[in-house]
């Protein structure tokens, strides 16, 4: 499940020039699904035009797919440009990392605390991909609590490409074709691993 | 009894007579005051002192947590003399004052300059609770990254400077909030000191504060 960040109503970052996230975050996807449906991979997007849709109808778009994987697309405000990294929710950044549940009811929103290992699992591969194709990229990929991953009951990580304050948007779509390759490359390699143990 | 309001009524007219007398000296001195010019020193201080004193403020290296000029994206401590308060929730909003005025250098901040920390509150078992103004989530540019630093900065700071914190609730205009800026999510409590610094600190954990 890719999904395009922001959209609508809900513009994202704005560069210093013209560049708005929610435009260049579709590109960015279009460009990632056509490169993975190459690895024979059944990809849905949560959203193909200018939809404004909120993080709930997003998680729940993405909980009624069985087996999948959720990778959402940010571009940033800040970061070294032409760096991207990869995120997955770290409730350990958190107190309480348990809240009480109350009379037997699950949390919608801790949904994705029961696949953190598998996610962190995805931004490690991802990042080492990023760190050899988009240079000056970390190593390591980031855990934040990224409030949009917390209800994805599968697999989440977030990839965030730096950044908005670029001189053109063609700078930015430029990468999309080395994050594409990237995040490809990482998926297979995850795949293997993931489907062995859960499936 | 009459002779006693005669003389109430004279002591007063006196004083209001006075104060009208004093008025333009007191205008004139606060004019006076918005026009003198700062050097550039005093207006670098000026920026970096926090407005907030107590009569136990005594001049101390804080550490402040901005974005590194080296590895953007990243933050790092710098060392800056500040006057802080004996009192936790005194020295909590001087060093968060000092951390929105932010660096010398302005592409090192982390917080937006005209957000502001518009209340503290510490709660029992070391639980802080910062509650910032919305500039902070209006004005903060928007993203993983950007949001993520800024939190860490705030964490960062609050737990190098005072001791025995350990989690940090922010809440933006008295409420609480579902993310910072449409990222990072603010609905629980951050854990202090912030685990992705603990590498980072350039000092030991803050000593102890005198009671
Ligand atoms: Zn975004």
């Amino acid at each position: 499940m890719l999904d395009p960040a922001h959209g609508g109503t809900d513009e994202g970052a704005h560069g210093s020039g013209s560049i708005v996230e929610k435009d260049v975050t579709l590109v960015l996807a279009e460009a990632i699904r056509a490169r993975v449906l190459r690895d024979g991979w059944q990809v849905l997007m949560t959203r193909q035009g200018d939809d404004t849709l909120s993080f709930a109808q997003r998680a729940a778009m993405a909980n009624a797919q069985a087996h999948a994987i959720f990778l959402t697309l940010h571009v940033g405000s800040s970061g070294a440009a032409g760096t991207a990294y990869a995120c997955y929710y770290d409730f350990g950044q958190l107190a309480e990392a348990t809240p009480p549940v109350a009379g037997g009811l699950l949390s919608w929103e801790t949904a994705q605390r029961p696949w953190e290992p598998y996610s962190r699992r995805l931004a490690q591969l991802v990042q080492g991909e990023l760190a050899t194709r988009l240079p000056g990229s970390s190593e390591q990929p980031a855990g934040a609590p990224l409030y949009q991953l917390r209800a994805i009951d599968e697999p989440a990580i977030a990839v965030e490409l730096e950044n908005v304050n670029a001189a053109d948007e063609g700078a930015l779509t430029a990468l999309a074709a080395p994050l594409a390759g990237a995040i490809a490359h990482a998926l297979v390699a995850f795949r293997a691993s993931y489907a062995a143990e859960v499936h | 009894m009459l002779r006693r309001k005669a003389v109430a009524l004279a002591v007063l007219a006196v004083l209001v007579i006075s104060g009208f007398l004093y008025l333009p000296a007191l205008y004139r001195r606060v004019v006076g005051l918005r026009h003198m010019p700062l050097s550039g020193q005093e207006e670098r201080r000026a920026a970096i002192e926090p407005p907030i004193s107590t009569p136990t403020d005594v001049p101390s290296k804080a550490e402040l947590f901005w974005e590194s000029k080296s590895a953007p994206g990243t933050i790092i401590p710098a060392e800056v003399e500040l006057k802080l308060s004996a009192d936790p929730v005194e020295r909590a909003k001087q060093l968060l004052a000092a951390l929105i005025a932010g660096p010398a250098d302005p592409t090192e901040r982390t917080l937006p300059p005209d957000a502001t920390l518009e209340e503290f509150y510490l709660l029992p078992e070391g639980t802080a609770v910062a509650d910032f103004s919305s500039e902070l989530s209006t004005h903060l540019p928007s993203g993983i990254q950007s949001e993520e630093m800024a939190v860490e900065s705030i964490a960062g700071t609050l737990a190098a400077n005072i001791p025995d914190l350990h989690r940090l609730k922010i809440l933006i205009g008295g409420q609480e909030a579902e993310t910072l800026a449409g990222h990072i999510d603010l609905t629980g409590y951050f854990l202090l000191p912030p685990p992705a610094l603990a590498a980072t600190s350039v000092s030991p954990p803050a000593p102890s504060l005198p009671h």
